[in-house]
């Protein structure tokens, strides 16, 4: 090759940066979705009209099944605008709830095609889950059944992101899939007093995780989380016991898999007046923590202090029942008074948990 | 080929050309985000085109001739600028690793402005000819130009190139 060969081929370096390049892609990918879905309600058009050329289509469409029935259910509702439009402003326990999320929500889905779309859409569904559960804590109706109803839609939704996300990963998209792991992150954090309030919060791998913690002192914090096969920790803050938020976490992994790996750690820093003591299992402890947890919220003003932490594996089985291993458990709680908490290496228990 | 494997050839041409389009297109309107905006328009063309049902045999010079499509209806469409404008509005070209290259040497900035000034028609078959490697024959498929056509651009690209690098 002569120099002026050599010299004009350098400029080969000039190339796309591979996240240039996965944009690209992903803008590509994102224009051949789109125009699928136009092929696809073009089919379902038709369809409707008794003019179904489904033989040419059918091939065309990788529709998912699920989209489909909402396409086709979008058009079946068609002429019930009214009911769809009174829907919407449903809550979770409201006759037309089902409505606003299987046939609203699922019409709105299924024009949101491509990955980085979907997981918008998840962020969306997961901020409506959240408005409506202040909306139901507003109106003092955020009862057991509505509890479960707005978690196994987050779930949902986050299981939609966290496929969406894989997905990315797979199409090499692999700096979209985190941007889109930041945004979510921050939606579950802007929303994190209402996904607590179901238990729910989002780790770095998207499992769920909810936590809970005891009002009062900064320092105090008890944390928990849950993975399905990892073992994540997440302290946050809330202001249920941690009885009720183990409880609730259970029964969410329940609700989905059958069997999964529960992680409770906790650490209750501050003033405190300690009752009891539990030597014996870790069900017993988790309760002494959580009632020194509160105490120490009751009686933070007095001087006392209290520390104290639990970190438990808890096995949820397949047939509901969960078994307890703990991993270490330390602390002590000291009151000014004369009740002390002593913490030893409990058993492992049983915890009944009912689904 | 069913839809399946339409979509995985297609992709896979994306992957394959993507960064000689993308050039081609960059060496035609000195705007990096404009080439990538050209480039995926590219891209959605070609799809609509498969998707009406038609065949390609040649992906590649479809791609080439509707992106040089674009090109021409961008430049009918706003006023060309210079390539002295451009550098002041900032003409950075980049390599692959991001980081911008014009710097890297003066010589690198004279030939990156000696490709600019080149008419187009010439600047399209050099670009294809020693930046991308293509024999005479592909650059008249790419852009659906006979191949002696090609051989006189080429020649009378490469001459003026010559002359404005002084070698």
């Amino acid at each position: 090759m002569d120099t002026f060969s050599k010299k004009i081929s350098s400029l080969k370096n000039h190339a796309l940066s591979s996240e240039e390049r996965e944009e690209l892609r992903g803008r590509v990918v994102a224009f051949m979705d789109a125009s699928a879905v136009a092929v696809r309600n073009d089919y379902v058009s038709r369809h409707d009209l008794g003019e179904a050329r489904s033989k040419s289509l059918v091939a065309v469409t990788k529709l998912k099944r699920k989209r489909m029935i909402s396409i086709i259910v979008a058009v079946l509702f068609g002429l019930s605008g009214g009911v769809s439009y009174a829907a919407q402003s449903s809550l979770p326990g409201d006759t037309l709830y089902p409505v606003k999320v299987h046939v609203n929500e699922g019409i709105e889905g299924a024009f949101h095609v491509g990955a980085k779309a979907e997981a918008e859409f998840a962020r969306k569904e997961l901020e409506r889950r959240a408005a409506e559960t202040e909306a139901l804590v507003a109106q003092q109706r955020l009862d057991a059944e509505a509890k479960a109803t707005l978690v196994a839609h987050a779930q949902s939704h986050l299981n939609l992101f966290a496929e969406a996300k894989q997905d990315l990963e797979a199409d090499g998209a692999t700096t979209t899939a985190r941007e889109e792991q930041v945004k979510t992150d921050h939606t579950m954090k802007a929303n994190a007093d209402a996904f607590l309030k179901l238990g729910i919060m989002l780790d770095e791998d998207n499992t769920v995780s909810g936590g809970t913690s005891m009002d009062g002192e900064e320092g105090g914090a008890l944390g928990t989380t849950v993975s399905n096969g990892v073992s994540v920790k997440l302290p946050v803050k809330a202001s249920t016991t941690l009885k009720v938020r183990a409880r609730s976490l259970l029964e969410n992994i329940l609700g989905n898999d059958a069997t999964a790996t529960v992680r409770i750690s906790g650490k209750a820093t501050g003033s405190a007046h300690a009752e009891g003591s539990s030597t014996a299992t870790a069900q017993s402890f988790l309760e002494a923590s959580t009632t020194s947890a509160t105490n120490a919220s009751a009686h933070s003003g007095n001087g006392s202090s209290t520390t104290g932490s639990v970190d438990a594996e808890i096995h949820v089985n397949a047939d509901g029942t969960v078994d307890a291993a703990p991993v270490s458990v330390s602390g002590s709680a000291e009151a000014s008074g004369s009740a002390t908490t002593h913490v030893g290496t409990p058993a492992p228990v049983v915890l009944p948990v009912s689904i | 080929m069913d839809m399946g494997d339409t979509e995985a050839a297609f992709l896979s041409a994306y992957d394959t050309h993507a960064d000689a389009l993308f050039r081609f297109a960059f060496f035609g309107v000195h705007d990096r985000e404009l080439a990538k905006d050209l480039v995926a328009d590219t891209f959605a063309k070609v799809w609509e085109y498969l998707g009406k049902g038609n065949t390609v045999e040649n992906i590649r010079a479809l791609c080439y001739r509707t992106l040089r499509n674009l090109i021409i209806d961008h430049f009918r469409k706003h006023k060309t600028l210079s390539l002295d404008a451009l550098t002041e509005e900032g003409f950075d070209p980049r390599g692959e690793d991001g980081k911008v290259v014009a710097e890297r040497n003066e010589e690198y900035r004279e030939l990156h402005r000696a490709i600019a000034d080149l008419p187009q028609s010439f600047r399209e078959v050099v670009i294809l000819r020693y930046v991308e490697g293509y024999t005479p024959k592909e650059i008249a498929e790419n852009l659906g130009i006979s191949q002696s056509l090609v051989s006189v651009r080429l020649f009378r690209g490469q001459q003026l190139l010559k002359q404005r690098l002084g070698s």
